[in-house]
């Protein structure tokens, strides 16, 4: 228990570790629950969910009526999960602290302004849940949960996702690069 | 709720563990997402390949003794997976985090993830719902090969696989760690 504490008091773990650490809880999820692990999904859920609340019509079509129906399922849970778990994180680290742009690469990078981080976060959130919808999967749902179960899709898309990454990181941060 | 205590408990447990995860390996971070793609700072790399080789053996050691059945692989649609994963990789590189470090962000106190990022992905959802037929159902049924692995696709033997990948990404970590590589 000593030990459990004090390594959850460190701010960092090695990659590594943390990867070992990952790759038992996504076999977990197999045994525990016979879903693989993810996270984009969720948002589905969730944005479903609270449509059907105040705006039914919005929700009125295929997608939500059939596909992914507005629910609480498993994978709205695990997104909780992993807020919860974020801030156990943080807060016994001491990393926990309310930021309006993280972090200083950007600042260094960008300037200080709230606004162009909010809009760039915006768009991203946009372009990332809808690509991952088409991708079937995100970096958790397909890269890892489909590669560690050896579909060909986890590969094609952890292909798809470094060459534009490489690509995109280089037009933004040109000489910087 | 379309679930079991079990599952919630269990569901909220793996969440908290893959949030712990994500916040340790500093992944929760903007410039650890972004320098992966820099090639200076290898750590998502190192993070994703770690969780592979640990979780591919035994998943297939598991499925082998019969302690678990994979019913739910990943379907393969060639132009799909490509093109989501290619813009996928734009928002990646420009936002500095994904579906699940968004989360995870959030937990760490992270604003600029839980406003802008998650109204973001909000919308992305409502978007990818709006077009669901136009766009992916069309998508998807190009290339389409199921939900089959690599060695059934192949006609590999899946242990020879399983060793020659874990092989691979071990001697790129002793490559990587020799060189001193972050």
């Amino acid at each position: 228990m000593d030990w459990i504490i004090e390594q959850m008091r460190k701010k960092t773990w090695s990659p590594y570790a943390a990867g070992v650490f990952f790759g038992l809880v996504n076999v977990l999820a197999l045994i525990m629950i016979s879903k693989p692990l993810g996270a984009s999904s969720a948002f589905g859920k969730l944005v479903g969910l609270g449509l059907s609340g105040v705006f039914p019509k919005a929700v009125d079509i295929m997608y939500f009526k059939f596909v992914a129906p507005p629910a609480v399922n498993f994978t709205v849970i695990i997104l909780l999960g992993v807020v919860i778990g974020g801030f156990i994180s943080s807060k016994m680290s001491g990393d926990f602290r309310w930021r309006t742009v993280t972090d200083e690469q950007w600042i260094d990078m960008f300037g200080p302004a709230i606004w162009k981080k909010w809009v760039v976060a915006f768009l991203g959130g946009i372009i990332l849940e809808f690509s991952a919808g088409l991708a079937g999967g995100c970096t958790s749902g397909l890269a890892i949960s489909g590669t560690m179960q050896l579909a060909p899709s986890g590969l094609i898309f952890i292909g798809g996702l470094f060459t534009t990454g490489i690509l995109t990181s280089l037009l933004i941060y040109g000489k910087k690069w | 709720m379309e679930l079991t205590l079990w599952e919630f408990i269990w569901s909220l447990i793996l969440g908290i563990a893959f949030g712990i995860a994500l916040q340790k390996a500093q992944l929760t971070k903007y410039s650890k997402i972004v320098n992966v793609f820099r090639f200076k700072d290898l750590s998502v790399l190192k993070f994703m390949l770690t969780t592979l080789i640990t979780a591919m053996p035994l998943i297939f050691i598991l499925k082998g003794m019969g302690a678990l059945s994979l019913s739910n692989v990943n379907p393969t649609y060639f132009l799909g997976n490509f093109v989501g994963g290619a813009i996928f990789g734009v928002g990646m590189a420009a936002a500095g985090f994904c579906p699940g470090t968004v989360a995870g962000g959030i937990g760490q106190g992270s604003l600029d993830y839980l406003i802008p990022g998650g109204l973001g992905f909000l919308t992305g959802a409502y978007i990818f719902g709006q077009t669901y037929t136009s766009v992916f159902t069309k998508l998807s049924s190009i290339g389409n090969i199921g939900s089959i692995t690599i060695p059934e696709w192949l006609d590999v033997n899946q242990w020879l696989f399983i060793f020659f990948f874990v092989q691979m990404t071990l001697v790129l970590f002793y490559f990587l760690e020799k060189k001193g590589i972050k």
